[in-house]
């Protein structure tokens, strides 16, 4: 047992270390509040960047958990694939241009400027910006402290102190250059973690077919594909595809990584590179936790007390120790990749959003970056706080916080960029609030009081669309017929 | 064999059907696409 943690150890140290160097290192390129928040990231930097960000904790062991716990039902997830596209050309070339176009650094910064710099508008994205990102900052915290306390024996809040300590680290320093190139790094590590356990599992069960064969023995509903009881009927699932589709793309986190491409010409080729590359690392893991369900039906391991816990335990109790080792290297990677584009794009909310543009504005280049470090800091201790009691599994959490951002910054972001014509300033701000209040409510009661038989946040989308398409109809400025001659 | 078993063993495989529409999106906007920058 020694040897076995010794051998997890010293791999998981490695990354560590490793990690947190490259990371550091980059702080030579930051000069300026623009480098740290956006910088000029090369083609295969960004595109590296967008997948590890879009690749979460979740994506790990949350979506693999709900294979375990339902079976093929959650191959039907397959939002966080189309996402990637969504971001790479919804948003992205469009986006892209306007704020090259008018030096825009933050998403509030879009909103004020679109909308004839209107400061109650900056307020407004900030304050929807910053609960959905610290929503998740606190599920990646979550998902670290799972993975080291389960397989390494390391007290919970020990752990998601050490993971945050690395990742507020080079994420301090560097910005968004230690942030990205670490994301390069981070998704070599998963991509390859999840290609090597996979072939081990298809040798362990002899294929896909067999492995099918023996879910249908263990219980059939396993191999359904279509479930019948709530929370997840068919009915849920296809809400839950709809809000997520928007959601996951137009969450923060993804659209504030497009502000980052040094060149639109990456645009061509980056809608291919993502999807291929999240493909890889997001499918391949589900079919591991199948394999989890029979292993636990054979006996090779223990039951695990939540589905979060599925894989980590297959692959700790099933795989040799220097995988197990590269696997809680990964999940730290996929973590870690997400958790620092969250603490970028929200610690520029207090510098450029606030300290800068409303308190004040003739901050130099280098008092601005000292306050964007302090308030990357601040945040990673505030969401380390939140998760050293998580209130609730992974996935709920992700779900709220994508939710969230669909029926709030996915419906006016898509407006603004593709429909101009049908969003003002009033419409745009009523839906941000509508959505936030009613995704905010039915949120919280679907998931503490009744469950309910769609996803929460599709009434919030609906009623946050025709909020914001009526009024701003009502709202249009009226054109002034010319006087005839 | 029947609709429900075609389902069953399909499912698994209509991720990567998702996917490969998914590619031909990205490869089709690969040719259409045209920055604007200089």
């Amino acid at each position: 047992m020694e040897e076995k943690l010794l051998t997890i150890w010293s791999i998981v140290i490695a990354y560590f270390v490793i990690t947190t160097i490259v990371g550091v290192l980059t702080k030579r390129y930051v000069t300026s509040l623009r480098d740290w928040v956006i910088g000029a990231l090369p083609g295969p930097i960004i595109a590296a960047h967008i997948i590890a960000t879009l690749y979460s904790g979740m994506s790990v062991i949350g979506a693999s958990g709900l294979n375990y716990q339902y079976g093929v039902v959650f191959f039907g997830e397959l939002w966080p694939v189309l996402g990637a596209l969504i971001v790479a050309t919804v948003f992205g070339p469009k986006l892209w241009r306007y704020v090259r176009k008018h030096n825009l650094l933050t998403i509030p910064d879009f909103y004020e400027h679109y909308f004839g710099g209107s400061k109650f508008m900056r307020v407004l994205a900030v304050i929807v910006l910053f609960i959905t990102t610290v929503i998740l900052l606190v599920a990646q915290w979550t998902a670290v402290g799972i993975g080291m306390t389960l397989l390494l024996g390391v007290p919970y809040w020990l752990a998601v102190l050490l993971g945050t300590a690395i990742t507020v680290a080079y994420t301090v320093a560097g910005g968004v250059w230690g942030v990205a190139v670490t994301d390069f790094i981070q998704y070599l590590v998963f991509a390859t973690c999840a290609i090597t356990i996979f072939v081990i599992t298809m040798m362990q069960f002899g294929g896909i077919d067999s492995l099918i064969n023996q879910l249908r023995g263990i219980n059939p509903a396993l191999v359904a594909p279509i479930a019948g009881t709530p929370p997840f009927s068919w009915p849920y699932i296809l809400t839950h595809f709809a809000v997520l589709l928007i959601g996951l793309p137009s969450h923060p986190r993804m659209v504030h990584r497009i502000y980052s491409a040094k060149r639109e010409e990456y645009f061509k080729w980056l809608p291919l590179a993502c999807i291929a590359g999240y493909a890889i690392a997001f499918l391949l893991p589900k079919y591991v936790a199948l394999g989890a369900r029979v292993a636990v039906t054979q006996g090779a391991m223990p039951t695990p007390p939540t589905s979060d816990w599925a894989l980590p335990y297959y692959v700790y109790y099933c795989f040799h120790p220097a995988i197990a080792g590269f696997f809680l290297a990964a999940l730290f990677a996929a973590c870690m990749s997400t958790a620092d584009s969250l603490m970028v794009t929200s610690a520029s909310l207090f510098t450029r959003d606030i300290y800068q543009k409303l308190i004040n504005p003739l901050a130099d280049e280098k008092r601005l970056v000292f306050w964007t470090r302090v308030a990357a800091l601040i945040i990673g201790i505030i969401a380390l706080i939140i998760a050293l009691n998580p209130p609730a599994i992974i996935p709920w959490l992700v779900w709220t916080s994508e939710g969230l951002a669909g029926c709030t910054l996915g419906v006016t972001l898509v407006l603004m960029l593709h429909a101009p014509r049908l969003i003002t300033k009033v419409g745009a701000a009523s839906a941000l609030i509508v959505g936030l209040v009613v995704g905010l409510s039915l949120g919280y009661y679907g998931r503490f009081v009744a469950p309910l038989p769609f996803n929460p946040f599709l009434p919030a989308l609906i009623s946050s669309i025709v909020v914001c398409i009526v009024i701003s109809l009502l709202t249009r400025p009226k054109v002034v017929p010319r006087p005839s001659q | 064999m029947s609709l429900e078993e075609v389902l069953i063993l399909g499912m698994p495989l209509w991720a990567f059907v998702l996917i490969v529409i998914g590619l031909l999106i990205s490869i089709i906007w690969f040719f259409k696409f045209k920055p604007e920058e200089g």
